[in-house]
């Protein structure tokens, strides 16, 4: 269903709540991922997913721009994701309990084992990428989860674009050496 | 594998290891940095049989290239992340109990619509908690557009002004002239007072003049911090830092007031900081 984004955003803007489910169907699986990847617990991501979109629902007025609302969402949930874990740090830490099984992911297809690898090793990512840094971590999410151009994160992070440019690989290596080190390198986790 | 140059026997790989140490030291941290170009084809012919020979001998480096092989294509595949069905009642819940702007009505056409929608935009804009503050940065902005941009044609005009203020009427340079005049009516017309009065006005143009010079002067220190944060709100709007422009745009309208009650009393001490 293709639906006029520019006339979707304007009937949300006008409160109208079947409008207003389209858009929170188009986007949660986006921006529930952005929230995974900066907390790393699936309960408290889904937890802080809700909190971004009430925001996005309270400010919606402030987004006049159809074309630029995915950069303008993005940005409300990067910055509600890096509020969070600042409150976060303030606060004793929760009990490292893994991660749920995760729910079904939309780029499924292959067999029941793959399925169980690839969600293996992603739950593996998402421990290894709370034991980067902040940068890093930020880096990984918006650039090699999200797929976002180094302008545009530069721009969200406030960090010079060549700045970005040469964390990126190296943010990438920190992922693999973490990853590796939680892992012994086989990438498959204690499939059991 | 012949014998003689067997690299997988335990004792050559320490030999490696033992010169590599007492000269470069190991080449793991130029082969891992090498690692995402490998990966991605990107490295040349002999860069690339470099890393790999290494890689055939460092369990590490190999243990990392492996998992950087699955992890590149895996991270894409993380952009979404389906929540499940209660996520979308949960959200629908909440925001059902969060205010929002007023619900659709059939649409007006014409100028009846037009209107009908600035009306709803400007309702929307002036109930927000923030609309004080960007009204007020927005007339700064406008204040300074027309004030202090090259081309302005009232470009300079408040520091003409304080000149006018601070000099005697001959030395400012636009109100100048008009108050020259001013004071020739008065020669004029002073005719008919007598000498005391005359002498009472230039008193009166003395105590005016002096006054206004202490004013300047106890205000100067308030002044040069409200340019700071002036200065201090251009680079934070810039640098898109939101909270930034609002922390100087409180602490200016502070400075402004204290600037405002120095000007009017003498006793005032206080900074704006
Ligand atoms: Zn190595």
């Amino acid at each position: 269903m293709q639906v006029d984004q520019t006339e979707l955003l304007e009937r949300c803007q006008q409160g109208d709540e079947l409008a207003w489910e389209v858009l929170v169907r188009q986007h949660q699986g986006r921006i529930c991922a952005i929230a995974y990847g900066y907390v790393g617990q699936q309960d408290e991501a889904l937890d802080l997913a809700q909190d971004i979109f009430v925001k996005v629902y309270q400010r919606l007025h402030t987004c006049t721009d159809a074309e630029k609302f995915l950069a303008w969402l993005i940005r409300i949930a990067r910055n509600a994701c890096v509020d969070h874990l600042r409150r976060r740090k303030a606060r004793p830490p929760r009990q490292d309990i893994p991660a749920a099984e995760m729910v079904n992911l939309r780029h499924g297809g292959p067999t029941p084992e793959d399925n169980l690898i690839r969600s293996s090793r992603q739950r593996l990512v998402h421990r290894a990428l709370q034991k980067l840094s902040e940068i890093n971590r930020e880096i990984i999410v918006l650039k090699d989860i999200q797929g976002l151009p180094l302008e545009e994160i530069s721009g969200l992070l406030d960090l010079p674009l060549g700045t970005v440019k040469s964390r990126s690989s190296r943010a990438r290596l920190e992922l693999a050496k973490a990853v590796t080190d939680l892992d012994g390198g086989a990438g498959a986790e204690a499939v059991s | 594998m012949s014998d003689r140059h067997d690299f997988e026997n335990p004792d050559a790989e320490r030999f490696v290891g033992d010169v590599l140490s007492r000269t470069t030291g190991a080449a793991c941290g130029r082969a891992t940095a090498q690692l995402a170009d490998l990966m991605s084809d990107r490295l040349s012919g002999l860069d690339r049989q470099l890393v790999q020979a290494h890689l055939e001998h460092c369990a590490g480096c190999r243990n990392l290239a492996v998992t950087m092989g699955w992890l590149t294509p895996l991270l894409p595949q993380m952009a979404e992340f389906e929540p499940g069905p209660d996520f979308m009642a949960g959200v629908l819940a909440r925001t059902s109990q969060v205010g929002h702007v007023a619900r659709p009505d059939a649409p007006l056409g014409g100028a009846a619509g037009l209107m009908d929608r600035v009306g709803r935009w400007w309702s929307r804009r002036i109930l927000r908690p923030q609309f004080a503050l960007q009204a007020a940065y927005a007339a700064t902005v406008v204040l300074v557009l027309l004030t202090a941009t090259p081309y302005s044609p009232l470009r300079g005009l408040p520091h003409r002004a304080l000149q006018v203020v601070t000099a005697g009427p001959g030395s400012a340079p636009v109100v100048g002239p008009a108050l020259a005049r001013t004071s020739g009516w008065v020669d004029v017309h002073g005719a008919a007072l007598v000498d005391g009065g005359r002498t009472r006005v230039a008193n009166r143009w003395q105590h005016l003049n002096e006054s206004l010079a202490a004013r300047v002067r106890r205000t100067t220190g308030s002044r040069s911090e409200l340019d700071n944060h002036w200065h201090n709100l251009v680079a934070q709007a810039r640098a898109r830092e939101l909270g930034g422009v609002g922390y100087e745009l409180l602490a200016g309208m502070r400075t402004v007031g204290v600037v405002w009650r120095q000007w009017w009393h003498d006793d005032v001490t206080e900074n704006g900081s």
